[in-house]
């Protein structure tokens, strides 16, 4: 974008200072969108739970049906948001590396031979926080944005 | 066989998604008692080897090349899968699959059915028809969506065709921080018919074996060992015939026949997979002291993940250990009678003989495109050097068939669950 010196003048539209201020702009709103695209995930369980906090590998585990109990030894059921929603596929990506397509071959690999069942999907993240609240054998994910006093964080992936 | 293909094809197209719709079925479990679920493959393939067939296993009676220029019996299937979830520790899969058999049908056979205890979260007990573990993906190579290739190595997975087993297994995890151990145990037995014979039944008894696996973040590794007895009532006359030719034709039946011979199985394999790109490994040996002899399969393949697509090449290795041919009876000295006779007796041992083991090298390249949120498309082609005097991957030689030689095999798959 240096200026051209020894050019014709171009129509104002294209002079260098407008042009600096709509790439600006572009810039501005593009980081604006991904900021409001990228949501905090955090992993949460009832207030009620005695569970405090959990290791990112037990978290996985439990999400990919290799745990069946909280450390403490009492039941652990996950529970996944919908299908396709932005904050499922960041959640699996960062925690397990598995985009949605390898997560479900894996979970065909475990179904089909009768060793294990995907995560019960709810249709909404009110429907998890509504379910992870009613029970202390539950754990899923939210945006940090939409917490409430009945669930608890208790991993925070970085 | 064309109409049984057309059925299969029609149903196939229809059934999947008018289940789906009937019965609301969907791979993720809810607080439903019953969930159903399943998987089908629709695959093509087309091998340069005009005189004979590429299959996959003993049980498949046609495959591409002389039956058919593209066949679609080889890699086709529809399985469905009820699973029940009765209680907390209760719990049952039923799981039926079309595809084709010893005779040529696609009759639906009972794949798995038993009922699972949960004992704790990290032990349960399973009854009834039960996948048979082993290599590493032994228990789901019928789901062709589950892998990133069109069908696991054939060099490998065609040493241990068996998938399931009736009987009683246990499964055992332990953690160790980061990693965890699972140790798989089983007993049981298997009445298999295979294209051998006409179907004639193959029984595997005291079928009893262990494997262990160790997972600690990409990392997979597993060792795999099992045991057992089999007999095949069908091949007795035979050998009952070659004991008639003294020491000699005794020292061979009981070096080649079916009767109670102890079968062992060892495999090994290692899978390293942190998401953007996979490398696997597996290696394999059965022993059967019988005709059907003893073999070596072994294999490495890697794959990239690059948004939607994931190309991959393969390399893989069988190798017959055991004799392709006897030095057999001797006819030298033997009234003229008898020497036809041990002859023919010769030309039938020396037929069965390395023909369920191949001795070949296989080079593999193809792409997988999950062009759907439950569906990848699938190419494959294959470049096989068959092993001088060996049949290779190809069954059911025509006058013609050489053996040894290079030989080329194109797949294409479309694979769906729901």
């Amino acid at each position: 974008m240096r200026p051209h010196m020894n050019r014709p003048s171009r129509p104002t539209y294209f002079a260098p200072s407008r042009c600096r201020l709509f790439i600006a702009l572009i810039v501005c709103a593009t980081c604006g969108w991904l900021t409001s695209a990228r949501a905090d995930v955090v992993v949460v369980v009832s207030v009620r739970s005695a569970v405090a906090t959990l290791k990112a590998e037990q978290v996985a585990e439990i999400f990919l049906g290799k745990r069946l109990a909280y450390p403490d030894g009492a039941d652990a059921v996950p529970i996944d948001q919908p299908e396709n929603s932005i904050i499922r596929d960041l959640f699996y990506t960062t925690l397990t590396g598995k985009t949605p397509a390898l997560l479900k071959a894996y979970w065909s690999k475990l179904l089909f031979t009768g060793q294990g069942q995907p995560p019960r999907e709810v249709a909404s993240a009110e429907a998890v926080k509504k379910l992870v609240a009613s029970n202390a054998k539950f754990i899923g994910y939210l945006d940090k944005d939409a917490l409430d006093e009945n669930v608890k964080v208790v991993f925070t992936p970085k | 066989m064309h109409v049984k293909l057309a059925v299969f094809g029609i149903t196939f197209a229809l059934l999947a998604p008018v289940t789906r719709a009937a019965l609301g079925a969907d791979m993720t479990a809810d607080d439903k008692m019953f969930s159903f679920s399943g998987f089908a493959t629709l695959g093509a393939v087309h091998s340069t080897e005009r005189n004979a067939d590429f299959t996959y296993t003993i049980f498949q009676p046609k495959g591409a090349g002389y039956s058919e220029a593209w066949s679609l019996a080889v890699d086709s299937r529809l399985g469905l899968q009820l699973t029940g979830n009765f209680s907390r520790q209760w719990s049952g899969v039923l799981q039926v699959i079309s595809e084709q058999q010893y005779d040529g049908t696609f009759t639906p056979a009972v794949e798995w059915a038993n009922l699972k205890y949960q004992v704790t979260p990290d032990f349960s007990v399973r009854a009834g028809r039960i996948a048979l573990p082993g290599t590493l993906s032994s228990d789901y190579r019928k789901v062709g969506y589950a892998m990133p290739w069109i069908r696991p190595p054939r060099d490998v997975y065609s040493l241990s065709p068996v998938t399931n087993n009736d009987g009683i297994d246990m499964s055992l995890r332990s953690h160790f921080g980061a990693r965890s151990n699972t140790v798989h145990a089983y007993y049981g037995k298997k009445d298999l018919k295979t294209t051998y014979l006409n179907g004639e039944p193959l029984r595997a008894r005291d079928a009893i074996g262990i494997t262990d696996t160790v997972e600690w973040d990409a990392t997979t590794l597993r060792v795999s060992y099992q045991q057992g007895h089999l007999t095949m009532p069908a091949s007795k006359p035979f050998f009952d015939l070659l004991r008639q030719f003294g020491a000699g034709g005794v020292a061979l039946a009981d070096q080649y026949d079916f009767e109670n011979k102890r079968y062992r199985l060892l495999s090994l394999g290692a899978n390293y997979d942190p998401g953007k790109w996979f490398l696997t490994s597996e290696w394999e040996r059965v022993q059967t002291h019988s005709w059907s002899g003893d073999g070596t399969g072994w294999f490495v393949g890697a794959g990239l993940r690059i948004d939607r697509w994931t190309p991959y090449a393969m390399y893989s290795r069988s190798r017959l250990d055991s004799p392709a041919s006897d030095p057999d009876l001797t006819t030298a000295g033997l009234p003229p009678p008898y020497a036809a006779a041990a002859w023919q007796a010769n030309a039938v041992l020396n037929s069965l003989l390395g023909n369920f083991i191949p001795t070949d090298r296989t080079i593999a390249l193809g792409a997988r495109w999950d062009f759907a949120t439950n569906a990848a498309l699938k190419m494959q082609v294959e470049h096989i050097s068959i092993g001088s005097g060996s049949g290779g991957a190809f069954r059911f030689p025509q006058a013609g068939f050489v053996p040894g030689g290079q030989t080329n095999v194109v797949s294409i798959a479309v694979d769906v669950v729901f």
